[in-house]
């Protein structure tokens, strides 16, 4: 007994100490006899039932236990004074607090002889209250919470699935929603506790194991789209897998599947209709430019900045897209006539629509283009290249020309021809009348007279028919195109003219340029070009008494000019042009029929050159020339 | 039959070919006797004869015209240019100009109405057309036109 032996004033410490802890106690503390009567009672207990601890001790317990549990803890009260084991029990409190507090009660045995054995009835008893109306609260708020929770998991239009993830790193359903259910058309039973092999099959499950993976590994939640053949049919999803982490490790996958079947029907048809226009764009034909129009402050076009150009655009104007995309059009053609600028401005700034066929001089084409405008501000162009057609165009219109000149030309020989031939048959037909007449009165004289008229008429006919033939033959083809010196063509004309180198009994001085160039062309008709000149200048040399003829050339771009020049009686300037005509004689007495030097014309004509005299008038001599191109374009 | 007026009617004819003038010439005489009938050969000419230039000066044997015979194909001066300077002169635009020509060309006929040619014949083939055109040419410009006085 010796250690009982202490110290009154030691046991008054002791006292204290326990009183102390005993009070500081968080939880409810009551020492209870086998009365049921508190002996001591904490500050803590005093708080739950909301009394002061001199209102407790000497009370009965069940004065502060609540009249509805009070008979099942005195029912169990023997038992807690003999069982070893503690008990624990739910009830409530009854005090000045409302609503009457929950508590946790636990009762230790407590003997005064010591640790109380077996089931030796204890003395006292040691009541600990734990409250558990908050954590009841918290239970119920997370039933509520859980019910909520229940209601939206399961109202989710998207399907949400929790996937556990084993410790072997396998994955296993837990929890599918109503959505899930639905639109996957699986069943939670069917899902719950299985792996994605066992529900999707191999094919996919792979796929999704490789997602699940992919979260767990980079603890971030993943997202992606998937086309399963469900229950449901075919449908694309776009899944998030979001991980949730729990006692250091991903514990579950949740994952959200919202059906974008539509959608991605959607996005393709517009992918595809997008690359159907990308396909048109790039593969137009016309060009295709998008620009932006710039004014000045007083809204006055003045430029314009290329915005996107297809292919042909850029094979039509031989801009680069990469290096005109971005910069205005004056930066890129600084010579562009302001045309241009002032009709995309109109267009821009009116919204109208615009066809034009405009000239780009910096580009050197013709352009059709068609204007419109998109939206305020910005035009589009779309434009062929007619360069070409242009081009034909004005050889089209060149060629009409051409063929009207020609039409005109012959209608204007056919004129001349029918009119002229008439002249001899007219005076054939009239002097046989006379003929006949004078042979009827005998005056054979007259008649032999007037048949002269007729013999001459009907060789002048002859000769006019020859000419127009030669003048046709002429006017269809060239014989052969030849390389030649000019001088041997004027040499050989003029031996052949030998005989009429007299004039009039006078000598006539002949000179030729000794530096005659090598031309081009059909040789036999330029001869008789040469012949034909100075044939011409010998009939008009008149009362000349020193005549002279010169043949000379002068060098010109392209085309030589040649001359040949006498001293006769020389053209009134009005008549220089009519000379070329066709049976044009200007002195109705000269030999010949006005056929040479409309053969001149028409040879060097089909040849390529012009023709033209000159002369400073009546007995001032005449100088004809002609050109003949250098290197010559189809002769035919 | 002949054709007379009380004053005989001076024609001249401009006509390059020597044969056409011959046998126009020829016709006249037939049919159209004591009127005067004078030749040029060329525009040139005949302006000088109407401005009674050089040897045109002659009254007597050169008559002023009232009426002048005109072949349109003439060498030079054509014609139309002659009708023209004619008809525009105010000398000589009262004297009658009929057209003489061996052309239908429409071109013809309506250019020389507009130069104010007074009538247009088609030169006939044969003398017998000829001789009658002129007779009824005759007939009118020589024995009912009325003729204005040349003017001084």
């Amino acid at each position: 007994m010796a250690e009982w032996e202490c110290s009154s004033a030691e046991l008054e410490r002791m006292c204290t100490l326990f009183s102390a802890l005993f009070n500081r106690f968080p939880a409810g503390g009551v020492l209870v006899d086998k009365e049921g009567l508190i002996r001591e009672a904490n500050l803590a207990f005093c708080s739950l039932i909301g009394c002061e601890p001199s209102q407790v001790v000497g009370k009965s317990i069940q004065d502060f236990l609540h009249e509805e549990d009070r008979s099942d803890f005195l029912a169990r009260c023997p038992a807690l004074f003999r069982q070893a084991q503690e008990e624990i029990l739910e009830l409530r409190l009854r005090g000045t607090r409302q609503p009457p507090p929950r508590v946790r009660l636990q009762a230790g045995r407590l003997s005064l002889s010591g640790e109380p054995k077996g089931t030796e009835e204890a003395d006292y008893l040691l009541l600990t209250f734990s409250e558990i109306d908050e954590r009841g609260a918290s239970e119920f708020a997370l039933r509520n919470l859980l019910g909520e929770y229940e209601t939206l998991f399961n109202g989710l239009q998207d399907a949400v699935f929790l996937i556990e993830v084993g410790e072997e790193g396998e994955f296993r359903y837990l929890r599918t929603n109503a959505a899930y259910q639905q639109k996957i058309g699986v069943t939670s039973e069917r899902i719950r506790e299985r792996t994605p092999a066992e529900v999707l099959g191999p094919e996919w499950s792979a796929e999704i194991r490789d997602h699940c993976q992919r979260c767990v590994e980079s603890g971030r939640p993943v997202a992606y789209e998937q086309t399963l053949d469900s229950p449901a049919g075919r449908r694309t999803w776009l899944t998030t897998l979001t991980p949730v982490w729990s006692a250091g490790r991903i514990k579950y996958l949740i994952g959200t599947s919202i059906e974008t079947t539509e959608q991605r029907a959607t996005q393709e048809a517009i992918r595809q209709n997008g690359q159907r226009y990308r396909i048109l764009f790039e593969n137009l034909m016309e060009g295709f430019a998008l620009h932006e129009m710039i004014w000045d402050e007083n809204g006055k076009p003045l430029d314009y900045r290329f915005l996107e150009v297809n292919p042909a655009f850029e094979r039509l104007t031989g801009l680069k897209a990469e290096e005109i995309v971005g910069k205005t059009v004056l930066q890129v053609l600084p010579g562009l006539e302001r045309v241009w600028i002032e009709r995309y401005g109109e267009v821009a700034a009116s919204g109208k629509a615009m066809i034009f066929e405009e000239y780009s001089a910096p580009l050197q084409k013709w352009y059709e283009v068609r204007a419109f405008s998109p939206e305020p501000g910005y035009f589009a162009t779309v434009f062929i290249d007619i360069t070409q057609r242009k081009r034909w165009q004005e050889e089209r219109e060149q060629l009409i020309q051409d063929l009207q000149r020609k039409n005109s030309e012959l209608s204007q020989f056919t004129y001349t021809v029918s009119h002229d031939l008439r002249g001899p048959l007219i005076t054939i037909l009239g002097f046989l009348t006379f003929v006949e007449q004078s042979l009827e009165q005998g005056d054979v004289e007259q008649a032999k007279a007037d048949l002269q008229r007729i013999r001459f008429a009907a060789e002048k006919m002859q000769a006019l028919l020859e000419g127009l033939l030669e003048l046709s033959r002429v006017g269809r083809v060239l014989n052969s195109l030849d390389e030649f010196p000019f001088g041997e063509v004027v040499t050989e004309a003029a031996q052949l003219l030998l005989g009429n180198i007299r004039h009039q009994g006078r000598p006539i001085e002949f000179e030729i340029a000794p530096d005659l160039p090598v031309v081009q062309g059909d040789r036999a008709r330029l001869s008789q070009v040469v012949q034909n000149l100075l044939d011409n200048a010998l009939k008009y040399m008149g009362e000349q008494p020193n005549p002279r003829i010169e043949i000379g050339w002068r060098d010109a771009p392209g085309e030589f000019l040649f001359y040949v020049r006498d001293n006769g009686m020389g053209i009134d300037p009005s008549y220089q042009d009519k000379v070329f005509g066709l049976f044009e004689k200007l002195d109705p007495r000269t030999e010949g029929y006005g056929i040479g030097l409309a053969l001149v014309k028409r040879i060097v004509e089909v040849h390529g050159g012009r023709v033209w005299a000159e002369s400073e008038g009546r007995g001032k001599g005449c100088t004809f020339w002609f050109t003949l191109p250098k290197v010559h374009r189809n002769l035919s | 039959m002949e054709l007379k007026q009380q004053q005989p009617i001076r024609i001249l004819l401009v006509e390059d070919n020597p044969d056409h003038a011959e046998l126009i010439h020829r016709v006249f005489r037939s049919c159209l006797v004591g009127n005067t009938f004078s030749h040029v050969e060329d525009g040139e000419q005949a302006l000088a004869y109407l401005d009674r230039e050089g040897k045109f000066a002659d009254d007597q044997r050169y008559p002023y015209p009232d009426l002048i015979l005109l072949d349109l194909r003439l060498p030079k001066m054509d014609g139309f240019q002659l009708l023209e300077r004619i008809k525009s002169s105010p000398c000589h635009r009262h004297i009658v100009v009929i057209v003489l020509s061996s052309s239908r060309e429409e071109v013809d006929v309506q250019r020389a109405y507009q130069a104010h040619a007074n009538s247009y014949l088609v030169k006939p083939f044969s003398v017998d057309e000829m001789t009658e055109v002129l007779r009824y040419l005759g007939l009118y410009w020589l024995k009912w036109n009325v003729y204005a006085k040349r003017r001084p």
